[in-house]
């Protein structure tokens, strides 16, 4: 049954090769005679200038998400319930902030390291108006150290519209949010001495950490503080899981404000996530198939007729 | 308006910079040369802010006789004295027979390197506590992390006194870990954040995001 397949295949050709074609002649240009020019990348006036083609695919499972995004986001706000199921360590930034209060010794927030246009550290800034809200209605102090000047600005404003928000505008402190240095360790070790002499009973370390993880996470536990430690960067996430009391692992890290504010529009940008995952998974497995079925992977752009023939032939 | 305003900005200049990204047309480009050169311009200006921070809280907390101000007074010290011996040295007010900035290069490679790795040293000890603390088999997962751990810290360590096929056993078995076991949970966390950031980004991007502007 394989050789007629196999013949055909001779005959017919692939998709993606005809695609290439079409969008190389995209970028097709006239040479002086009116005749066609050969297809290729850098033909003036052709689609090879405004996009590109290798990148396609990254630009369209973009766009899929985005549309996820809003279709899900629409259904939410629609009334749609989109189910969240419980994380630990973000329940545990209320427990933690409690803590504080009933000790009376201030929260320390660690917003990482990075600068602000990593997006670990943008979303930091925005559990830090959450965490300085709740802050504010306890009337706990909130310590925020920083490494980078720009990150200040924003943890200035995320402090102080967290304390509007809790209707206590009194209670934000502009000498709490500190910059300490630019230099990792210097930054590191400030920290760390703001741990030990400030004491801070709740220590909340959310963003992009690098090695000074392990430093700040064992500080804080020989300084007696309960810890809430998150962070998307997977190789500092063994330190935290094994010296703070919750960790927030990856994904998790970017569900902070939909599970805190449970805001149908964040919920539903979720739900888009989990729906991308599951055709990622899906992709996986299809993916793990055939590279399974073409062989020791040194072929290149396999038809379906080899898979098929591998599988069955 | 100053809430639309910043918001604009930013979806803009979000769309201008994902332009550029699959875009390699002269334009877009050039756009994203010149965003960059003004996020540099920004970067430089909140720089100052960050000193200007730094001394405010430590001058005030060196006036007060705070219980810390005595290290606020030696920051202080070391801020203005690098920056100083900086100045003379790029003026050619001060000058040494070991070239360009030999003063503020000593300062820096002799105190502040040293006390950088210093910082980074204490890791070692670190890592053995934390490990200490993770790896009690009080429960089923700690029982796997501390089975796994020890497997893999088998198989990197040299084992002198064992055969050689001991050796090699444990190698074979800590690479499998690693290759699978380890590499499979990398990736699904990798996954998920990629997911996360991707889904972050468009928020912030499309505008749909607002909660890090003030109202």
């Amino acid at each position: 049954m394989i050789q007629p397949l196999l013949a055909l295949q001779d005959a017919v050709t692939p998709w993606w090769v005809d695609l290439n074609l079409w969008l190389s002649g995209m970028g097709r240009g006239t040479d002086a005679d009116g005749s066609v020019l050969a297809p290729g990348i850098g033909t003036p006036g052709g689609l090879d200038d405004w996009i590109d083609t290798g990148k396609l695919p990254t630009l369209i499972a973009i766009l899929i998400y985005a549309f996820l995004m809003l279709r899900s986001q629409a259904k939410a706000k629609a009334g749609a319930e989109i189910p969240i199921r419980r994380i630990a360590g973000l329940d545990a930034l209320d427990e933690a902030i409690g803590r504080s209060t009933e000790m009376g010794r201030p929260v320390l927030y660690v917003p990482g390291i990075d600068e602000i246009k990593e997006i670990q550290t943008i979303y930091s800034m925005m559990i830090l108006r959450h965490v300085a809200r709740k802050t504010a209605e306890y009337g706990t102090p909130l310590i925020v150290p920083v490494k980078d000047s720009v990150v200040m600005t924003f943890a200035e404003e995320a402090c102080k519209q967290g304390c509007l928000d809790a209707g206590r505008p009194d209670a934000f402190i502009a000498d709490n949010v500190r910059y300490l240095s630019n230099e990792q360790f210097a930054y590191c070790a400030g920290v760390a001495g703001i741990m030990n002499r400030e004491k801070p009973a709740a220590n909340i370390m959310l963003g992009m950490f690098f090695a000074e993880s392990l430093i700040l996470a064992e500080t804080g536990y020989a300084s007696g503080a309960i810890q809430v430690a998150g962070t998307a960067k997977q190789h500092q996430l063994p330190f935290f899981v094994a010296a703070c009391d919750y960790t927030i692992i990856g994904e998790e890290y970017f569900a902070v404000t939909a599970y805190l504010t449970r805001e149908p529009g964040l919920l539903g940008t979720i739900r888009a996530a989990d729906i991308i995952k599951v055709i990622v998974i899906i992709l996986f497995v299809l993916g793990v198939i055939l590279a399974t079925a073409t062989g020791n992977g040194t072929e290149t752009s396999p038809s379906l007729f080899d898979v098929y023939g591998r599988l069955f032939g | 308006m100053k809430r639309e305003i910043p918001i604009a900005l930013t979806v803009i200049c979000g769309l201008l910079i994902t332009w550029a990204f699959f875009s390699p047309s002269e334009l877009s480009q050039a756009v994203n040369v010149e965003l960059t050169a003004w996020a540099s311009i920004f970067f430089a200006v909140a720089f100052l802010l960050g000193i200007g921070n730094l001394v405010r809280i430590s001058l005030k907390q060196i006036s007060a006789r705070h219980p810390d101000w005595p290290y606020k007074a030696l920051l202080m010290l070391m801020l203005f004295g690098y920056l100083s011996i900086g100045l003379l040295e790029i003026h050619g007010v001060i000058e040494s027979e070991y070239g360009d900035k030999a003063y503020q290069d000593w300062i820096y490679e002799r105190i502040f390197k040293p006390l950088q790795s210093t910082m980074f040293a204490l890791l070692a000890f670190y890592i053995a506590s934390a490990a200490f603390r993770a790896f009690r088999a009080r429960s089923m997962e700690a029982t796997l992390l501390l089975t796994a751990g020890a497997l893999v810290m088998l198989g990197q360590v040299p084992l002198p006194i064992a055969p050689p096929e001991v050796g090699a056993f444990f190698a074979r078995v800590q690479g499998f870990l690693m290759a699978y076991v380890n590499a499979a949970g990398q990736s699904a966390i990798i996954m998920g954040a990629a997911l996360g950031t991707l889904a972050t980004g468009l928020r912030i991007v499309l505008g749909l995001e607002r909660s890090y502007l003030s109202e």
